[in-house]
């Protein structure tokens, strides 16, 4: 019997009987006219109608669920949602169980991520309002929202009940990230979580979780530059300490995949950002040339030919200008022929540098 | 008339021709598949949609093909009380078809059908405290609604109204660049090449590209292509020729185009031209569609193809247009 039931389109239901659907405006002489799909059609008739009567009522809550599920990408549609909500004073953590479904669905749509990161912050306001700090406006980026509360100011029960909270949007957002590992809105997500929760011990465990996803793949990206982020941003910023073992962390994956772009990209990144030069890395780079398939990628020659170009200007050597001219020649002919002009360009740049007589 | 390319490139003569006529077909049947569901799925992009059709023809240098009037007249019913456009009729007003509904109108030169200073005003309600731009009055936030804002703003001549705090976008932008040089779309998130058009975009626009270290990023930028010809949008990801306009528009505002190959990168974009519907997809073999036809075209205009009308590289529109309403070059 209710089976039966939930197959009756909603807008047949008695609870609807009052409602005058408000069909499509397309105006006197339609550049786009009417001839989709009833159902898509009767449903959006009766959408428009509780929008612009702002209806505040179970079934208007019930009706953008539908609409969503229809055309998740309707962004109009959330932002009644989320009022409604508000409104009727609704559970938000059956609202994250229902988004979990959507995500799966949807891994990719811009509105969904964001409706999360709406509903988690509306929970963290209402876990202890007397200490959050923002306002009662979304914050809007990973490093610029400022944390809802100081994590080391909160009694132990408060501090669990934090922690339970992170960990759970953690764990839902490394599931939609097995299915793909690079999805972008899932990883701007994850770092508005990170951070808006301030300084807890979650950060200690996403740096082991980058390292879990760069043992399953050394070449994925989002995962070297979310490392790059959680050594950058917690624990109060890069220490020297932090620099010596990222160092050996990225040459370590380097010697196993050297023509991967991103642990090269990382390790020369950690070095600027630490006030190192990218000299003490010379030796590693050199050793690499005598490794048989280490020697074929364009990434030793491309960081040996920024060495070599740093000791020419730095010691005013001939001998270094030569050395970087040889690897810019490599580049540009043999192991990375596709751009070559970039490497031609970089030759006379060299030119230009003024060594001793 | 229309300008065509100044400089033109060779084209390699085995690669495929480009498939001029047909695409200017496939574009204008668009508007003709209102039976398809898959269209009205789409219908909070139909503003963006109008912008890509109408952009891809401009290029191919047949500004005609659609119905001028008609496209003024539905622009004009999506915009709001508040000044902004939804992206069709009766849809919330948003930044992205806001910036495309003034695209067009300017394109068209139609200007006059609008409220200017209205959309003025929805643009500057925009602006959050950190100099970041929402996309709409809900709040989501991403450097490519900061682009679409400051680009419209550029657009209409209004970048000295006295609410907006242009430094405070600047600095926001900037804290969005990545040790790799690349840009997200918010500080911390992964450089992304679309990513990297937005604020290399706004910092043209705002004279303030000193803050990009430009060998880097342009090295960046052209290690995206791969043996095929094709560019990526990061890296190890899949070649795409939508990545052909956002990676090429970028290291173009940087002056270093010619840093990757250009008839290995023509060469992949006329592959993946469908030779029996017109239109190009996202790579050789896949079903087009408008947006991936227009960042194709767009970028063999860049690229100096022969007889197509020359596409300006920060606006993404044709250059005599953004010459005819007077926006200096900064790039």
């Amino acid at each position: 019997m209710a089976e039966q039931k939930d197959d009756v389109p909603f807008y047949q239901k008695p609870e609807w009987a009052d409602v005058v659907p408000i069909p499509q405006d397309d105006g006197p002489n339609p550049l786009v006219p009417i001839a989709y799909t009833q159902e898509y059609s009767t449903t959006m008739g009766y959408f428009r109608a509780m929008c612009r009567a702002q209806e505040k009522s179970e079934r208007a809550l019930d009706l953008t669920k539908i609409v969503i599920e229809l055309i998740p990408s309707h962004f109009t549609v959330w932002y009644y949602r989320q009022q409604l909500l508000k409104e009727l004073n609704k559970d938000l953590k059956t609202e994250l169980e229902w988004i979990e479904w959507m995500v799966e669905e949807h891994p990719k749509s811009y509105q969904i991520w964001h409706h999360r990161q709406v509903i988690v912050g509306r929970i963290a306001q209402s876990l202890f309002p007397s200490t959050t700090t923002t306002s009662s406006s979304t914050p809007s980026t990973a490093q610029s929202a400022e944390a809802a509360f100081v994590f080391d100011d909160l009694s132990e029960s408060q501090k669990t009940t934090v922690q339970d909270l992170v960990k759970s949007e953690l764990e839902f957002i490394a599931e939609a990230l097995k299915d793909d590992t690079k999805n972008y809105h899932a990883w701007s997500y994850r770092q508005w979580v990170l951070a808006h929760f301030g300084q807890g011990p979650w950060w200690t465990g996403e740096l082991a979780y980058t390292e879990e996803l760069l043992e399953k793949d050394m070449r994925n990206n989002s995962a070297w530059n979310q490392r790059y982020f959680v050594v950058t941003n917690g624990f109060g910023g890069l220490t020297e300490e932090d620099v010596q073992r990222e160092v050996q962390f990225a040459k370590s994956r380097i010697e196993k995949t050297p023509s991967n772009e991103s642990p090269w990209v990382y390790l020369t990144g950690i070095l600027r950002k630490g006030n190192h030069s990218v000299t003490e890395i010379k030796e590693f780079c050199e050793g690499l040339l005598s490794v048989p398939r280490a020697n074929f990628s364009p990434f030793v020659h491309a960081t040996l030919l920024d060495i070599y170009e740093v000791e020419a200007k730095e010691q005013r050597s001939a001998a270094s200008v030569e050395k970087a001219k040889e690897e810019a020649i490599m580049l540009a002919e043999k192991v990375d022929s596709i751009r070559s002009k970039y490497w031609n360009w970089r030759k006379t740049q060299l030119l230009k540098i003024d060594v001793a007589a | 008339m229309s300008a065509l390319n100044e400089e033109t490139t060779v084209v390699d003569a085995s690669a495929p021709e480009l498939l001029l006529d047909q695409h200017v077909k496939y574009i204008q049947a668009l508007d003709t598949k209102k039976n398809d569901l898959e269209y009205w799925l789409t219908e909070h992009l139909r503003v963006n949609g109008l912008y890509w059709g109408s952009t891809a023809l401009h290029i191919l240098g047949h500004p005609d093909a659609l119905d001028q009037e008609q496209i003024v007249e539905y622009l004009v019913k999506c915009q709001h009380d508040n000044g902004g456009f939804g992206g069709h009729i009766d849809h919330d007003p948003h930044i992205l078809s806001t910036l495309s509904a003034v695209q067009i109108l300017i394109t068209y030169d139609r200007l006059d059908a609008i409220q200017v200073d209205k959309v003025v005003d929805y643009i500057a309600s925009l602006q959050n405290e950190d100099g970041s731009f929402s996309g709409d009055s809900w709040g989501e936030t991403d450097t490519r609604f900061i682009f679409c804002a400051i680009n419209c703003l550029s657009l209409l001549k209004k970048l000295d109204d006295k609410r907006l705090d242009l430094q405070k976008t600047i600095d926001y932008v900037v804290r969005c660049r990545n040790f790799d040089g690349g840009f997200g779309s918010s500080p911390g998130g992964e450089s992304h090449a679309a990513q990297v058009y937005v604020c290399v975009g706004t910092l043209t626009i705002l004279g303030a590209l000193h803050h990009v270290d430009a060998d880097q990023l342009g090295w960046w930028l052209s290690e995206r292509q791969l043996k095929n010809g094709g560019l990526n949008g990061r890296p190890e990801k899949l070649e795409d020729v939508c990545y052909s306009w956002w990676v090429l528009s970028s290291l173009s505002m940087l002056n270093r185009s010619h840093w990757i190959d250009a008839p290995k990168l023509i060469r992949f974009i006329l592959e993946a031209q469908d030779t029996e519907t017109g239109g190009i997809a996202d790579r050789p073999g896949n079903m087009p569609d408008v947006f991936h036809t227009v960042f194709g075209i767009a970028g063999l205009s860049l690229l100096g193809y022969p007889g197509l009308v020359a596409v300006d590289p920060v606006y993404c529109m044709p250059r005599h247009v953004i010459q005819r309403i007077g926006l200096v070059e900064k790039h």
